[in-house]
């Protein structure tokens, strides 16, 4: 029971960053492209291959915290992408363009604004680090791969002098 | 983490990445080019022309005014060679600019398309503004464009107009459209003024060689 709120952090985090990657996956590129071109702070040089990468990140990595596996290396992944959303939405949200819809979910997924977004991110953020912070987590697949790993040594240790 | 486990870790990893990046993809709409429509009224350039161009636009939208110089020099430089086409993407949750459109398509069934649409978006901070409710707006323009006012009126009440405006929006979002301006040069997807500056000449430049 204890480990609940660690499984629902994780289960929140990645259904969030899985969603946002699938929406963005599942439509032409060019959407997201023309999104990002609304965002000042981006050079337009690297809009095409930021359009690209992002939503694969935010898929891959969400689908990794969903299922538990390599919670640690997705959640760092995850925490440096948030990094870098805040920064991006930093500007937009005091300069008056927070109520913009933030096209974070592409335009076919749930419409949040700019400020929305920026608040879900620091929150995210938190989040990412207390995750980051865990080497286990429940109902995962690090924990079963870890349980599978950990058998041998033990087996070995009986057969080598562990009992008299 | 156990050397024992590195095998396994490795397994499950090629298959989760496999299935996680074949997923999306299948799902994935493509920004193939539209079917080839020919809306005459609403088309410039001749029907064999090498280059298909299908634009959906929205006159209440800013970027779509943004851009419409940028794409009357595309046409104006590449005459002859090009066949534009507009399509109909307004703003499903505003009436206005449903009623712009019906206004467009209206204009259009008299043969007055082009002149409707340049002063749509020329005008799109006067028939927008609050000020000015219901059709009376379009129906002055119409009248100052010289359309029989009686069938431009019957026209905006007319279901077949927004049935029309409905199965282009419909057929824009079966391929992807979800911002406006959206044109489809051949085979490839610009969305917005900024994709458009920086890609579409080049674009057209490649097809006229890879053509000849």
């Amino acid at each position: 029971m204890k480990q609940l709120p660690w499984l629902l952090i994780r289960l929140w985090v990645g259904g969030l960053f899985a969603a946002a990657g699938w929406f963005k996956l599942t439509a032409p590129v060019e959407n997201f492209q023309a999104v990002l071109a609304g965002y000042p702070l981006l050079p337009h040089a690297v809009l095409p291959t930021i359009a690209r990468v992002i939503p694969w990140v935010e898929w891959l990595g969400g689908m990794g915290l969903l299922l538990g596996f390599n919670t640690r290396f997705f959640s760092a992944v995850l925490t440096c992408l948030t990094l870098g959303f805040l920064t991006v939405l930093t500007g937009p949200v005091f300069t008056g363009q927070g109520t913009d819809h933030c096209g974070c979910f592409s335009a076919v997924g749930p419409a949040f604004t700019v400020t929305q977004m920026y608040l879900m991110d620091w929150i995210n953020l938190f989040l990412l680090i207390f995750l980051l912070s865990r080497s286990r987590h429940p109902l995962s697949f690090d924990n079963l791969i870890n349980k599978q790993g950990q058998s041998l040594p033990v087996d070995d240790l009986s057969t080598t002098g562990g009992s008299p | 983490m156990s050397s024992s486990s590195l095998p396994l870790r490795a397994g499950i990893l090629l298959l989760l990445g496999a299935a996680l990046i074949a997923l999306p993809l299948s799902f994935r709409k493509t920004s193939a080019p539209p079917p080839a429509p020919r809306v005459f009224s609403r088309s410039v350039g001749p029907a064999d022309a090498p280059i298909q161009i299908v634009e959906y636009s929205n006159f209440a939208c800013p970027s779509c005014r943004h851009a419409q110089p940028m794409v009357k020099a595309l046409l104006r430089k590449y005459e002859g060679r090009v066949l534009y086409t507009f399509q109909h993407f307004p703003w499903v949750n505003d009436s206005k600019s449903i009623h712009a459109h019906a206004a467009a398509q209206c204009a259009a069934a008299q043969g007055k398309f082009w002149p409707m649409h340049d002063w749509l978006f020329e005008s799109q901070g006067v028939w927008r503004s609050p000020m000015r409710q219901g059709n009376e707006v379009f129906l002055e323009e119409a009248a100052a464009l010289g359309l029989d006012p009686a069938a431009f009126g019957t026209c905006m009440e007319a279901t077949e107009t927004f049935q029309q405006i409905q199965n282009e929006w419909l057929q824009g979002q079966a391929l992807g459209v979800v911002h406006t301006p959206t044109l489809f040069i051949q085979d490839r997807m610009f969305v917005g003024p900024e994709q458009l500056e920086a890609g579409a000449e080049l674009w057209i430049e490649e097809l006229l060689k890879k053509g000849k």
